[in-house]
């Protein structure tokens, strides 16, 4: 058998390599979100990422029906849209309150939000601190029977976790430390040592802790890497870790140092929201409210 | 397969020409070389015309010296002519490895037959072949076709595609995937044969041969290296002609998995090593002027591309995928490109993976056919079409790695002083 000939070797070679320039550049305009639009021009495009921890939701786009998530696939990447114009995201879960954010897409940028989805109805349950358990123990003599009883408390673990999440006099950053001081009683050294309470960065927030006075703050907080504190009544966040990309809701036309959340009374505790460090818990005397950081329009405060 | 190289040739005067058939091994177990000569045995050429060398080495020990003898014994008179050369071990300025090995079976039949004979070395075609190669009934009558149709065939390798299908039945799905990956990068050579070096069980004149003094003594790679040989010797009138034909080979295995995994390893990073020719062939493109500048700039930008891609290209498509999302930065990873960028990619895999599925249907056409009551033999056929999708891991380990391994070592200076000898497990019973 002969190998193909060159000339038929050169026309697939010609061929292939009409199909790799014509195709390449299209593919890549079109990764780069490049479309043409109802006036046939060439438009560059953005897109919106959605990151969501809850299934089975539905997802509108300006009310319009976009997709269903599953269980599995959680998070919603739309694109395609005409870039420096806001659009209004709704994700729906029957029994959950209804998510909206008004985001704006700019032209080969994808706009990312984080979806919060809180049920209607909360079902209180209460947690005890500990159980009684009690036990009787019946000895059987013969003509005679006695019955002893014996109780023993067990603490709840689910309880102490939370006690610890949520004890009131201890800051996130307070460190323990003894202090000694000395008096002389008729000339003897007498030491007494006592413990104080002091506030101790973690190296890595240190500068930021220092440029932004973070020991001067109250309440002050931080999970992977989002700072939290109070200041004049008002709960404000900043990105805490310097070398790394600020999270994406701190940029909209441009990247904020900080994002403000003005509160009307005065916040009795906060709190980070399990698992997320987008989302605060504020305890307040009116009620306990659920605040995302994000405050990008509309956020989610609500109350219970 | 369909032509019946009798008839083809039947139009020619053939009956001149010899086959000097060399069959190096090691420590190969008797049954092994015995299959291999029973093929050659059972080839329709005349075998009056066949000149068998059976290159033992004497390092292997007596048992290997033995088995030679006794083959002789037992096949010479089916052969024009039979002869036992044994390699001496511990020869200054040789490898331990099959180039020293072939070139002094060549030199003992010259000496000792071809010379006493005055056989004519124009009329000898000689095959370098491995222990386990096994050649179909025609093989040699298609080879002399192409001799002696060829244009000038003292200026021409002969390369048939090695089958590694001898026990592929017994080899693991990895070891049969890295097989049949060589088989068809040899057919994809076979189509664009002006960039065709020899290989494996590749055939030469002995005139040519014997003039650049038969195979190189010092070198791991001689079945390439003879190519460049003889290239550099004719002034860049050389070149290799696909005879598109098989000869069966061996697929690695070994006892363990483990041991598989590690002999083919070796065996790919001794063909790997077979980028050493680059700076032989470089230096000698600058010293031999002679050769057109354009074919030296040629084959200098193949080789260059070859042993490039080889080595890099599985790598490549393996990350570029995720790696610009991982270096791109902050200002990349809010980019449209870098949402689309995963899905692009794997829709181009998967587009590339039609390819993927026309190399099971052609592996399945070579594969041999178990019988019928063969035990589990549905579920062979299914593990053979399946194992295809561990191509992305072994074109990586099994080419990337061993390909920057050896192309590392060699710049490194740290040259491979001795032929591994890929261990062969076959069931010969059967």
């Amino acid at each position: 058998m002969k190998p193909l000939s060159r000339k038929i070797r050169s026309r697939v070679l010609w061929a292939l390599l009409f199909v790799f320039l014509t195709c390449t550049p299209i593919l890549i305009g079109y990764s780069k979100g490049y479309r043409l639009d109802d006036a046939l021009e060439l438009i560059q495009t953005g897109g919106i990422y959605l990151h969501s921890d809850i299934a089975n939701t539905t997802v509108f786009l300006d009310d319009d029906f976009l997709e269903n998530n599953g269980a599995f696939l959680k998070n919603t990447f739309v694109q395609d849209l005409l870039p420096n114009r806001y659009y209004a995201v709704r994700v729906e879960r029957e029994g959950y309150q209804s998510w909206v954010k008004v985001l704006l897409v700019k032209p080969n940028l994808v706009t990312e939000a984080r979806v919060l989805m809180l049920p209607n109805e909360f079902i209180w349950r209460q947690i005890r601190a500990s159980t009684t358990l009690t036990f009787k123990e019946t000895d059987v003599v013969p003509a005679e029977e006695s019955t002893t009883t014996t109780t023993q408390e067990v603490v709840n673990p689910e309880y102490t976790e939370l006690e610890e999440y949520f004890t009131d006099d201890k800051e996130q950053f307070e460190v323990e430390v003894a202090t000694s001081t000395y008096e002389y009683i008729r000339g003897v050294r007498r030491a007494t040592t006592s413990t104080i309470f002091e506030i101790e960065f973690p190296q890595w927030l240190a500068e930021f802790a220092s440029t932004s006075r973070l020991s001067e703050k109250e309440m002050v907080r931080e999970r992977e890497g989002m700072v939290t504190w109070i200041e004049n009544g008002d709960i404000y966040a900043a990105w805490g870790r310097i070398n790394d990309p600020v999270p994406y809701f701190f940029c909209m036309e441009s990247c904020a140092d900080r994002l403000s959340i003005n509160w009307q009374e005065p916040i009795l505790r906060y709190e980070f929201y399990p698992n997320r460090n987008d989302l605060l818990l504020v305890l307040s005397e009116r009620g306990l409210y659920v605040v995302e950081l994000d405050n990008r329009y509309l956020r989610m405060m609500e109350r219970w | 397969m369909q032509v019946d190289w009798r008839e083809m040739i039947g139009t020619l005067k053939y009956g001149h020409i010899y086959h000097l058939v060399i069959l190096p091994f090691y420590k190969e177990p008797e049954e092994m070389v015995e299959a291999a000569i029973q093929s050659i045995a059972a080839s329709t050429y005349d075998k009056s015309h066949i000149i068998l060398a059976l290159a033992a080495e004497e390092r292997a020990g007596k048992k290997a010296v033995s088995i030679a003898h006794r083959m002789k014994e037992k096949y010479e008179s089916q052969f024009g002519h039979i002869t036992v050369a044994v390699h001496p071990e511990h020869v200054v300025g040789e490898i331990k490895g099959k180039g020293p090995n072939i070139t002094f079976a060549a030199e003992e039949v010259k000496k000792n037959y071809i010379n006493p004979e005055h056989i004519p070395y124009e009329d000898i075609i000689v095959s370098a072949f491995d222990i386990d190669t096994v050649i179909l009934p025609q093989y040699f009558l298609c080879l002399t076709w192409y001799f002696l149709t060829c244009e000038n065939p003292h200026k021409t390798s002969f390369q048939p595609v090695p089958l590694y299908n001898n026990n592929i039945w017994e080899a693991t799905a990895v070891s049969r995937v890295a097989a049949f990956s060589s088989t068809f990068w040899q057919m994809i050579q076979q189509e664009r044969a002006e960039k065709l070096t020899t290989f494996s069980s590749h055939a030469i004149s002995f005139k040519a041969l014997n003039e650049v003094g038969f195979w190189q003594k010092n070198m791991i790679s001689d079945d390439s290296r003879i190519f460049w040989n003889l290239y550099l010797a004719n002034n860049g009138n050389y070149s290799t002609i696909a005879i598109s034909y098989p000869v069966s080979m061996d697929a690695t295995t070994a006892p363990t998995m483990w041991t598989t995994l590690r002999n083919i390893y070796r065996q790919q990073f001794r063909w790997l090593w077979g980028v050493e020719n680059v700076p032989y062939m470089l230096f000698g493109f600058i010293k031999n002027k002679a050769i057109p500048l354009k074919k030296r700039l040629y084959h200098t930008m193949v080789q260059l591309e070859g042993w490039w891609s080889l080595a890099t290209h599985p790598l490549l498509i393996l990350l570029l995928g995720w790696l610009p999302l991982v270096l791109g930065g902050d200002a990349f990873r809010d980019t449209v490109l870098s949402y689309n960028l995963p899905y692009i990619t794997r829709n181009l895999m998967l587009a590339a993976m039609l390819g993927l599925v026309l190399a099971v249907a052609v592996a399945f056409s070579f594969m041999p056919q178990l019988p019928l009551d063969s035990p589990k033999r549905k579920r062979k056929y299914f593990f053979a079409g399946v194992q295809w999708l561990l191509v992305p891991f072994t074109i990586v380990i099994f080419g990337a790695i061993p390909g920057i391994h050896a192309q590392t070592r060699l710049a490194l200076g740290k040259y491979v002083g001795e032929f591994w000898v890929t261990p062969k497990h076959r069931d010969l019973k059967k």
